[in-house]
């Protein structure tokens, strides 16, 4: 598997990983979404995404050293921008689809409750937009084109 | 994937050229092995300038490499 097909692998399972377990907490209702827990179990959730992926990628590094240092071929350069229009359309999609939640009246809201979804939303939306780029990435390794 | 109207030789350049492994090429040219194999399959369609790095590789025309096919 080439290296950079590894490190879309290691975007996407630490995404899953990670932010799954925040808002399967938050969502399930297990967390208030409103409350110093979930504000913790994300602070918890973004260092250990951001040091799992140094860790990981420091080991796809060292696994396949030369692919590393190689410069992205014209191949892997159309990859990556074909990969990011689909991350773009989703965030597009995401961030509209914030615009409109921050809207919806719920009943009992508070003012933080507006904010604290609109945050959600909008982090949900960016880390669902990184994983589109991962997948399209690992599709077009995948299919060699 | 549909494959490109595009083929080539570069399969049979290499094995004539001391069996020059899909690595060799990719170093000699600046590019991933995987990239040389996914030309080599007619997966993906290389730019002008790969395909003149190619057939400057082997020695021949760019027309000897890759031909067009529909």
């Amino acid at each position: 598997m080439p290296f950079r097909e590894k490190t879309a692998w290691i975007t996407l399972v630490t995404i899953l990983l990670f932010f799954a377990a925040y808002y399967g907490s938050t969502l399930s209702g297990a967390v208030p979404p409103n409350s110093w827990a979930a504000f913790h179990l994300g602070a918890i959730c973004i260092v250990g995404f951001v040091a799992a992926q140094i860790i990981f990628y420091f080991i796809a590094a060292s696994l396949s050293p030369g692919d590393a240092r190689t410069p992205r071929d014209e191949r892997e350069r159309m990859i990556h921008a074909r990969s990011h229009i689909v991350g773009y359309y989703v965030l597009m999609l995401g961030m509209a689809a914030t615009l409109v939640a921050t809207h919806l009246p719920f009943h009992g809201d508070h003012f933080l409750d507006v904010i604290i979804r609109t945050v959600n939303f909008g982090v949900f939306t960016m880390l669902l937009a990184a994983a589109a780029v991962a997948i399209a990435q690992i599709v077009m390794y995948r299919r060699g084109a | 994937m549909a494959k490109l109207p595009i083929t080539n030789e570069i399969r049979r350049l290499r094995f004539e050229h001391g069996e020059m492994t899909q690595s060799d090429l990719a170093d000699r040219i600046g590019m991933t092995r995987q990239t040389i194999a996914a030309i080599e399959a007619g997966k993906y369609g290389p730019s002008l300038e790969a395909a003149f790095r190619i057939a400057q590789v082997f020695g021949v025309g760019v027309e000897d490499v890759f031909s067009w096919e529909e």
